[in-house]
């Protein structure tokens, strides 16, 4: 990293860390205010709680969008543009909903309004003026439509399920992935680091990373341990003997002592040299020797 | 490795015993006790790190919860400062248990100890002056302080990582 880089993120650490202290500073003197019936509610036409709902919508979709540029690196960027479409979609969807909901309410035939009364002479002689008094304006709970009910025990329901289905398809994807022969997990290991690598991860921490799941998967599956008199070398040595091979896995050795004992931080060559070496090891793997 | 093993089960000591002994003062013998179990399944359960974050996660509700229950301050910012220590100190003993030899082992645990240390006198730092600093922020500027704060944090950690 140079040195302009570092004070850069010297610069905004201390700009967050200082903006952490005031926030966290300012929490002693929270105050919980009762709560607001939101204006939404309190409309009684439909078209301002249309406007205002899409104003929402749209700041909330505003800030995500923002948040995940700053958050997210350049090639997962694509994702952000699925997940703001569908974050549209929804958004629309619920807007059209609420106004729907407006048109049903609206669709209600208006109360029968009577004849205008004229005042008569009797009236206008027994009438007295009133006083200006402060007028207090009330505001009574409206409690929200029925469809408003709908729409959020829906979505909860929704996110029930699709959690349970997130969990289970983990749990399955997992218990198939120890189903897997050795050398099949190293296959999947080796794919997703290169998925890494590609996604602009830091070179070193995936190197390790994926040396290290190598490792894990030689323990887990044939009870090859490295233990202290195992050496990087020798352990390359016992994945050749299990059919990989020696070029890229002793490249892939050598990008892994380089990373993990040298100074010197990882370039790009490296970079390539790893991913061409764990492309070799996959289609080792997944030949058919 | 000795040492690590050493420094790790002080901190553990430190991020249980610490909150146990302010929920402690203040009479609530339940979340002692529980503190006290929560210390002794953490050092357990230290050799395998797929827990890890289980234990870590529980330490942090208990103190929390010990926030809540007004706990004096400073047991907690020891307790979560100490709790953060043991975090990182068990997942580093992990990384190294999985390399056959180090060269220079002990000049690496020695920086790690040195990074460690420094990261928590700010961390500690920081929070103390939070904790006696009395502010009165509007909404709005709360807000735009935490998007500052959230943003710049999430900068920085993509930049250390690239």
């Amino acid at each position: 990293m140079s040195i302009q880089n570092r004070r850069k993120l010297l610069i905004v650490l201390s700009l967050a860390c200082v903006a952490l202290v005031l926030v966290a500073a300012a929490l002693s003197s929270l105050t919980m205010l009762p709560a607001q019936t939101a204006p939404i509610l309190r409309e009684t036409k439909t078209a301002p709680a249309v406007l205002d709902l899409g104003w929402l919508i749209g700041v909330t979709l505003a800030l995500y969008v923002l948040g995940f540029i700053f958050l997210t690196p350049a090639s997962l960027r694509r994702r952000l543009a699925y997940a703001v479409v569908a974050l549209a979609g929804i958004a629309a969807l619920i807007v059209l909903l609420v106004w729907l909901a407006g048109e049903t309410a609206l669709g209600v035939p208006p109360m029968p309004t009577t004849a205008p009364l004229t005042p008569t002479a009797e009236l206008l002689e027994t009438f007295v003026p009133e006083t200006e008094e402060p007028v207090i304006e009330t505001t009574l709970f409206a409690p929200p439509p029925r469809w408003v009910g709908t729409i959020i025990t829906a979505g909860a329901g929704l996110l029930l399920i699709v959690g349970a289905l997130v969990f289970l398809w983990r749990r399955q994807v997992r218990m198939s992935e120890t189903r897997l022969p050795p050398l099949m997990q190293l296959a999947q290991e080796a794919r997703l680091a290169i998925d890494a690598l590609r996604s602009g991860e830091n070179v070193r921490e995936v190197i390790l990373r994926c040396y290290f799941e190598m490792v894990h998967v030689l323990d887990e599956t044939r009870g090859i341990r490295r233990m202290e008199m195992v050496t990087p070398r020798e352990f390359a040595a016992q994945l050749v003997a299990l059919g990989l091979p020696a070029g890229p896995v002793t490249t892939l050795t050598e990008l892994f002592e380089e990373a993990r004992y040298g100074m010197g931080s990882a370039d790009t060559g490296a970079s390539d040299r790893a991913i061409a070496s764990l492309t070799a090891i996959i289609a080792a793997c997944e030949g058919p020797s | 490795m000795k040492i690590i093993r050493q420094i790790f089960l002080g901190t553990v000591v430190l991020a249980v015993g610490a909150p146990a002994l302010g929920v402690a003062l203040r009479g609530v013998w339940m979340l002692t006790v529980a503190f006290g179990v929560l210390g002794f399944l953490w050092i357990g359960l230290s050799q395998r790190h797929r827990f890890m974050g289980f234990v870590f996660a529980l330490c942090v509700a208990g103190i929390a919860m010990a926030a809540g229950l007004d706990v004096g301050i400073g047991w907690l910012l020891v307790g979560i400062t100490a709790a953060l220590a043991a975090w990182d100190l068990e997942a580093f003993s992990a990384r190294m248990a999985g390399v056959a030899r180090i060269e220079n082992e002990q000049a690496l645990v020695r920086d790690h100890l040195q990074h460690l240390g420094i990261v928590c006198a700010a961390g500690l730092f920081l929070a103390t002056v939070a904790s006696f600093v009395r502010l009165r922020l509007s909404f709005g500027v709360a807000l735009v302080l935490s998007a500052i704060a959230v943003l710049g944090l999430g900068y920085v950690l993509r930049g250390i990582g690239e």
